[in-house]
C-alpha cells in the first residue's frame, strides 16, 4: 500500500469513527440539550427574517447556523446536523494543514480543533452558528492559499477581513491568525502585512460596534454570548428531558424519568410534581421526591431568575388552567431566551388563546409557525381546532371547563390568589385544588391549609390522601381540637395510632432525625418538623 | 446573427408569457378584497410611503388598477403588492386633495375575480413626516429589549434612537415631544445611571427628576409651548393580573401627583395642597396649547387593588401662570367620570388648541389591555365630545398624538390580534369629522404578521431627531444627571 493511499484510508477511517462517536454522543447523551436548542429560537422561510440577520455581524453564519438548528426539532436532527457540520470543518482542517506541507498524522491532527468545537456544542449558549462562521473563516482561508501572487493575496486579505466580520463576526479573528502562521511556515515574512491585518482585525469590530449598535465586548464576541466552558452537565441533561417530553405532550415518560432520575433539583421536581397532578397522585407522591418547599410548585419569575426557569413556568399555569398566568409567563419565557423568539413558547401563546377563544391572536402565532419549516404541520392542525367544534378535541374541552369564569386581580407572585379563583370558578378543578393544599403544605402553612380544607374537602367527596389527614393532625394537635373536632374528619385510626407512635418517638428521642426517618421519612410530620430550605 | 434570433425568440416567449397574466373571463365580486393590512376607503395624507398590501387569499396573479382624477396606473404583481415608491409619490401629489379609485382583480385558479372598488382620499394636509415609538416585546411589567426608533413616514427608513442593549439592559419610557418639534423632546432612561433625557436644541441635559418628598421621579408628561417648563405626574405603579380570559394587565397607582418642572430653573412647582383627608390620584397631565392651564386626570382615593372597578378618573382643569410659576387656585371638571360612567386616561390638547383627546375605559388608569378602550375627543369652545366611531375598533386604542396641523394624529391601537400595538392614523377635516385610520405602512406588507415587538406611544415630529443611540449612550455613562430643587414642602 503507497503512503498516499494509507493516507486516504486514514482519513477515511478517522471520518467514521469520529462521526460515529459524534452522532452518538449527541444522540444518546445529550439529545435533550439539542431539543432545548431548537425550541430557543423560531426560524421563518420570510425574506424579512433573512434581511433582520444583517442588523448584527456574523449574519451569514447566524443565518445559516439557525437554519440548521431547525433541523433539532427531529429525533436524531440534531446529532446528524452537529456531524455534518463538525465533518465539513474537520475535512477543512486536513485540507489547510496539508496547504502548510503536512503529510503525516494530519487527519488526526484536524480533530484536535474540531473536537474543541465540538464540546462546546454541550453548552447552551453555543449555537451553530459559531461553527458555521469557523467554516466560513477556514474556507476564506483556504482560497487565500490558493493564490499564488503575493499582492493579489495582500489584496484579498484586506479586502476579505472586514467582510468575514460581517458574515462570520467575531471569529473572523481566526483569519489574520491564520495568515501569519502560514506565511511563516511558507518563510514568507511580511511584518508590515501582517501588522496591517491585524491592525484591521483590531479596530474593525470596534468601528462597527456603532452600526450595529453594540457593546464593546459584544463586538469583539459575537455571535459568542459569553466565554467559558464548563464541559458536559448531565444533570442538565436529565432537566431537560423532563422539561422536553413535557413539551411533546408526553407526561407519562415525564413521570418515569422522574421516577428514575429522582433530582434533588427544583426544576426537576416541579416537572415531576406536574406529571404526579396529572395522574392526580400529587398528594400521595409529593413527599416521595425531593421538595424545596413551594419552589417546586411554581417556579419563581423575578429579576434573579434564570432564564431557563422562566421559559419553563408557563407549563405549570397551562395544566392549572390558569391562561393569563400562562401567557405572562409565556411571554417572559420568549423574551428573556437568548434570541427573544421560541419555537416552543410561541406554541404555547398559540395554544393559551386557542383555549382563550380568542381567534385574532391565536391566528397571529398561528401564521408565525406556518412561516417554518418543522411547525407548520402543527399550526395547520390548530387552525383546524380554532375552526372546529370544541366537542371535536376532548383536550381543548377540558382546558376550556378549567378557565375562571370571573376577574380578579392579583399578583404575579400570589400563587394562592390565582388557585383560588381557579377553585372558585370551577371546584372540579382538583388539579388546582391538590397545588393549593400542597403549596400551603410546603410551606408549613398549617392554618391556610385548614381553611382551604374546611371550606372544598370537609364532609365532601373529594378524596382525602394520607397527607392531608397528617396535616390534619397537626393542625387538630394545634389548635387543641375538641373529640368531637377530631371525629368530624374521619380520619382513619391507622393514621391516628400512627400519629400517636411518630410522636412518642420524637419525644423520647429528643427529636432525632436518624430514628424517625426509617418509619416516618415520607410522613408530612417527618417534612413538618426537619425540613430545612438550603441556600442555594 | 445567431444570438439576435435567439433573443427575439426570447423576448416573443416573454411577451406571451405575461400576456397570459392578464385578466380575462372575469367573475365581478360584490365583496371589498381580503387585503391586509385593511386600507380599503381610508383617507391618507399626500406624503405618506406606499400602502402596500398583500392579498390574505394568496391569488397567484394580481392586477391593481389605481384610477385618480388625473392619473391612471395599472400595476400587476404577486399577492403582495409593493408600489415602486417614485410611482406612489407621483401619483399622490398629481390626486392632493382627490381620490383614487383601486381596484383589484386576482387570479385564483383558472378564473379571474374583480373585486369591489375601494377608494383612497388623499387629502392636501400634510402628516408631520417623522414618527417616533417605543419597540417592546408585550411582555407587561417587564422588559430585556427595548429601543426608541424614529421612522420617516414618507418612506421606509427607521433608525434606532436609543437601544437599552447600550445602556446596561435600563428601562426607557417613551419618547415625548414639544410642539411636535424634533428639537425638543425627553424620555425617562432608568437604571443606576439614567435620568429623564432632556433634548432641547439638540443639546441632552439627563435630569434627576426625584427632588423633596416627591412620591417617585416624573413619568407621564408633556411641555410647556414655551419648551420652558414640563409638567408630569410622579407615580408609584403597581401592575398586577387579571384572572379573567383576555384581560391580561391592570395597572393601578396606590399614589399619584402632579408637578411642573422649570427646566431653566431646575425647580420642582407642586400641584396645590389638598383640603380633603386622603389625597386624590392625579395623573396624565398636559399644558393647554397656550400654555395657561394644565389638563389632568383626577380620581378620588379608593382602596387598590379591591376596589379596582371602581377607580374613576376625571378629565380636571386648573390654570398655570408661566411668569410667577404658580398654579391656580381653582379646579374645573370637564369630563365627569362619575355622570358618564367612563374613566379618563392619556391626555393630549391639539396644537391648535381646539380640541383634548384622551382615552376612555370602563375603569382604571392604564386600561391598554382592556377591549373597551376607546379615544375620544372634547371640543374646548363649545364642550361637545366626539366618540370617534370611525376611530375605534373592538381592541385597545389609546397613546395618541397630534400632528403639528392640528389635522392628524396617530395612535396605538392592538385592533388586529389585541396584543401587539401598531401605529395608526386618522384624519380629523375641518367639521372636525374623524376619518378611517390606516396603519402604518410597511415595505413588506407581511412585516406585522411576523414581528413580536409592539409599538409603544408614537408621537409624530416635524422632523429628524438630533440625536442618536451612541449620544444616549454617552450620556448614560459619562453625564451626572442634574439634581431638581422641590419649590414646597
Amino acid at each position: 500500500m503507497t503512503i498516499e493511499r494509507r493516507e486516504i484510508w486514514t482519513r477515511i477511517i478517522t471520518a467514521f469513527v469520529f462521526a460515529v462517536c459524534c452522532f452518538s454522543f449527541f444522540q444518546f447523551l445529550l439529545p435533550y440539550h439539542l431539543f432545548f436548542k431548537e425550541q430557543t429560537q423560531l426560524f421563518l422561510l420570510t425574506a424579512e427574517y433573512f434581511i433582520s440577520y444583517f442588523e448584527k455581524p456574523a449574519s451569514l453564519a447566524a443565518y445559516i447556523g439557525d437554519f440548521l438548528t431547525q433541523f433539532f426539532y427531529l429525533r436524531g436532527g440534531g446529532a446528524v446536523t452537529i456531524t455534518i457540520v463538525l465533518l465539513v470543518e474537520w475535512w477543512l482542517v486536513v485540507v489547510l494543514l496539508e496547504r502548510t506541507g503536512l503529510k503525516k498524522k494530519v487527519s488526526l491532527l484536524a480533530l484536535i480543533p474540531v473536537l474543541f468545537d465540538g464540546i462546546l456544542h454541550c453548552e447552551l449558549f453555543y449555537s451553530l452558528s459559531i461553527s458555521v462562521a469557523v467554516i466560513l473563516v477556514l474556507f476564506s482561508f483556504l482560497v487565500y492559499t490558493w493564490i499564488q501572487n503575493k499582492w493579489r493575496m495582500l489584496v484579498y486579505g484586506i479586502l476579505i477581513l472586514p467582510l468575514l466580520y460581517v458574515i462570520s463576526g467575531a471569529v473572523f479573528l481566526l483569519f489574520p491568525l491564520l495568515v501569519i502562521i502560514y506565511e511563516i511556515n511558507k518563510r514568507r515574512v511580511r511584518p508590515l502585512y501582517w501588522l496591517l491585518l491585524t491592525g484591521i482585525a483590531a479596530v474593525f469590530p470596534y468601528l462597527m460596534k456603532q452600526v450595529y449598535l453594540l457593546t464593546i465586548k459584544q463586538a469583539y464576541r459575537y455571535p459568542l454570548a459569553t466565554l467559558g466552558m464548563r464541559g458536559v452537565n448531565f444533570t442538565r441533561e436529565k432537566v431537560l428531558a423532563l422539561s422536553s417530553e413535557a413539551y411533546f405532550g408526553n407526561w407519562e415518560r415525564v413521570y418515569e424519568l422522574a421516577n428514575e432520575d429522582k433530582l434533588s433539583n427544583f426544576v426537576a421536581t416541579y416537572y415531576a410534581n406536574i406529571a404526579l397532578s396529572k395522574r392526580n397522585e400529587l398528594p400521595d407522591k409529593l413527599l416521595d421526591y425531593y421538595q424545596p418547599f413551594s419552589q417546586g410548585l411554581f417556579l419563581e419569575v423575578g429579576p434573579n431568575s434564570n432564564w431557563i426557569d422562566i421559559f419553563f413556568s408557563s407549563d405549570v399555569f397551562f395544566h392549572l388552567g390558569d391562561m393569563n398566568m400562562a401567557q405572562h409567563s409565556a411571554m417572559l419565557g420568549k423574551i428573556f431566551s437568548p434570541k427573544h423568539r421560541s419555537s416552543r413558547m410561541i406554541k404555547r401563546l398559540a395554544e393559551i388563546n386557542l383555549v382563550n377563544n380568542d381567534s385574532t391572536a391565536t391566528r397571529k402565532y398561528l401564521r408565525i409557525l406556518e412561516a417554518t419549516w418543522f411547525h407548520r404541520k402543527w399550526a395547520v392542525e390548530h387552525e383546524r381546532m380554532l375552526t372546529g367544534k370544541t366537542e371535536d378535541y376532548p383536550w381543548l374541552k377540558a382546558k376550556r371547563s378549567q378557565i375562571p369564569t370571573y376577574d380578579a386581580l392579583r399578583l404575579s407572585s400570589d400563587y394562592p390568589a390565582a388557585l383560588n379563583v381557579l377553585i372558585e370558578s370551577n371546584p372540579d378543578n382538583t388539579y388546582a385544588l391538590d397545588y393549593l393544599l400542597c403549596f400551603y403544605l410546603l410551606n408549613k402553612d398549617i392554618r391556610s391549609f385548614g381553611e382551604v380544607f374546611d371550606k372544598w374537602c370537609k364532609g365532601k367527596s373529594y378524596r382525602k390522601p394520607d397527607l392531608y389527614y397528617q396535616a390534619l393532625l397537626i393542625k387538630l394537635v394545634a389548635s387543641q381540637a375538641t373529640q368531637k373536632e377530631v371525629a368530624s374528619y374521619a380520619i382513619p385510626a391507622t393514621m391516628m395510632n400512627d400519629f400517636l407512635e411518630y410522636t412518642r418517638i420524637y419525644e423520647q428521642s429528643n427529636g432525632d432525625l436518624e430514628q424517625l426517618r426509617r418509619r416516618f421519612g415520607a410522613t408530612y410530620w417527618f417534612y413538618y418538623h426537619f425540613a430545612r430550605m438550603q441556600k442555594q | 446573427m445567431k444570438h439576435i434570433r435567439i433573443y427575439i425568440v426570447l423576448m416573443i416567449t416573454c411577451l406571451l408569457t405575461s400576456g397570459c397574466r392578464f385578466s380575462r373571463n372575469v367573475t365581478v365580486s360584490d365583496e371589498l378584497p381580503p387585503i391586509y393590512p385593511d386600507y380599503t376607503n381610508v383617507t391618507i395624507p399626500y406624503n405618506i410611503a406606499p400602502l402596500n398590501f398583500l392579498l390574505r387569499n394568496k391569488p397567484e396573479a394580481v392586477e391593481i388598477r389605481l384610477k385618480g382624477s388625473s392619473k391612471e396606473l395599472l400595476i400587476r404583481d404577486s399577492y403582495k403588492v409593493q408600489f415602486a415608491p417614485k410611482t406612489w409619490k407621483s401619483l399622490l401629489e398629481a390626486e392632493k386633495g382627490h381620490t383614487i379609485t383601486v381596484g383589484i382583480t386576482v387570479k385564483s385558479g383558472k378564473e379571474w375575480i374583480q373585486y369591489a372598488p375601494f377608494e383612497w382620499h388623499v387629502v392636501a394636509d400634510k402628516i408631520d413626516p417623522y414618527l417616533s415609538y417605543r419597540l417592546i416585546e408585550p411582555g407587561y411589567e417587564v422588559w430585556n429589549a427595548i429601543q426608541l426608533r424614529e421612522r420617516n413616514l414618507e418612506n421606509f427608513a427607521e433608525t434606532v434612537v436609543a437601544d437599552n442593549n447600550l445602556t446596561e439592559n435600563a428601562c426607557m419610557n417613551c419618547h415625548t415631544y414639544g410642539n411636535q418639534d424634533p428639537a425638543l423632546s425627553f424620555f425617562h432612561l432608568r437604571g443606576a445611571k439614567g435620568g429623564t433625557i432632556l433634548n432641547r436644541n439638540g443639546q441632552l441635559r439627563k435630569l434627576d427628576t426625584k427632588a423633596g418628598n416627591m412620591t417617585s421621579s416624573v413619568v407621564y408628561g408633556n411641555f410647556h409651548p414655551s419648551g420652558r417648563f414640563g409638567v408630569f405626574s410622579t407615580n408609584n405603579i403597581i401592575p398586577a393580573f387579571h384572572t379573567h380570559r383576555n384581560e391580561r394587565l391592570e395597572v393601578y397607582d396606590t399614589e399619584s401627583e402632579i408637578v411642573v418642572i422649570d427646566f431653566n430653573e431646575n425647580r420642582v412647582i407642586p400641584f396645590p395642597p389638598d383640603t380633603v383627608e386622603r389625597k386624590p390620584f392625579r395623573t396624565f397631565p398636559v399644558f393647554s396649547a397656550q400654555g395657561t392651564s394644565v389638563y389632568y386626570c383626577e380620581a378620588p382615593y379608593v382602596p387598590l387593588p379591591d376596589s379596582i372597578h371602581s377607580l374613576m378618573y376625571s378629565l380636571c382643569r386648573i390654570d398655570f401662570d408661566p411668569s410667577a410659576c404658580t398654579f391656580g387656585n381653582r379646579v374645573d371638571t370637564l369630563f365627569d367620570a362619575f355622570e358618564t360612567g367612563k374613566s379618563v386616561c392619556h391626555l393630549k390638547t391639539s396644537p391648535d388648541g381646539k380640541y383634548i383627546m384622551y382615552t376612555v375605559a370602563d375603569y382604571g388608569t392604564f386600561p391598554i389591555w382592556r377591549r373597551e378602550t376607546d379615544l375620544e375627543m372634547i371640543d374646548l369652545e363649545s364642550g361637545e365630545i366626539n366618540h370617534l366611531e370611525a376611530v375605534n375598533a373592538g381592541c385597545s386604542d389609546t397613546y395618541h398624538s397630534w400632528s403639528s396641523g392640528s389635522r392628524w394624529f396617530v395612535f396605538a391601537s392592538k385592533r388586529d390580534d389585541g396584543i401587539y400595538g401598531k401605529p395608526y392614523f386618522s384624519y380629523i377635516d375641518s367639521l372636525g369629522v374623524a376619518h378611517k385610520p390606516f396603519v402604518l405602512p410597511q415595505r413588506d406588507p407581511a412585516f406585522y404578521d411576523y414581528t413580536l415587538k409592539s409599538y409603544n406611544i408614537p408621537e409624530l415630529s416635524k422632523g429628524k431627531l438630533p440625536f442618536t443611540a451612541r449620544d444616549i449612550e454617552r450620556i448614560y455613562y459619562g453625564m451626572d444627571a442634574e439634581k431638581l430643587e422641590f419649590a414646597g414642602k
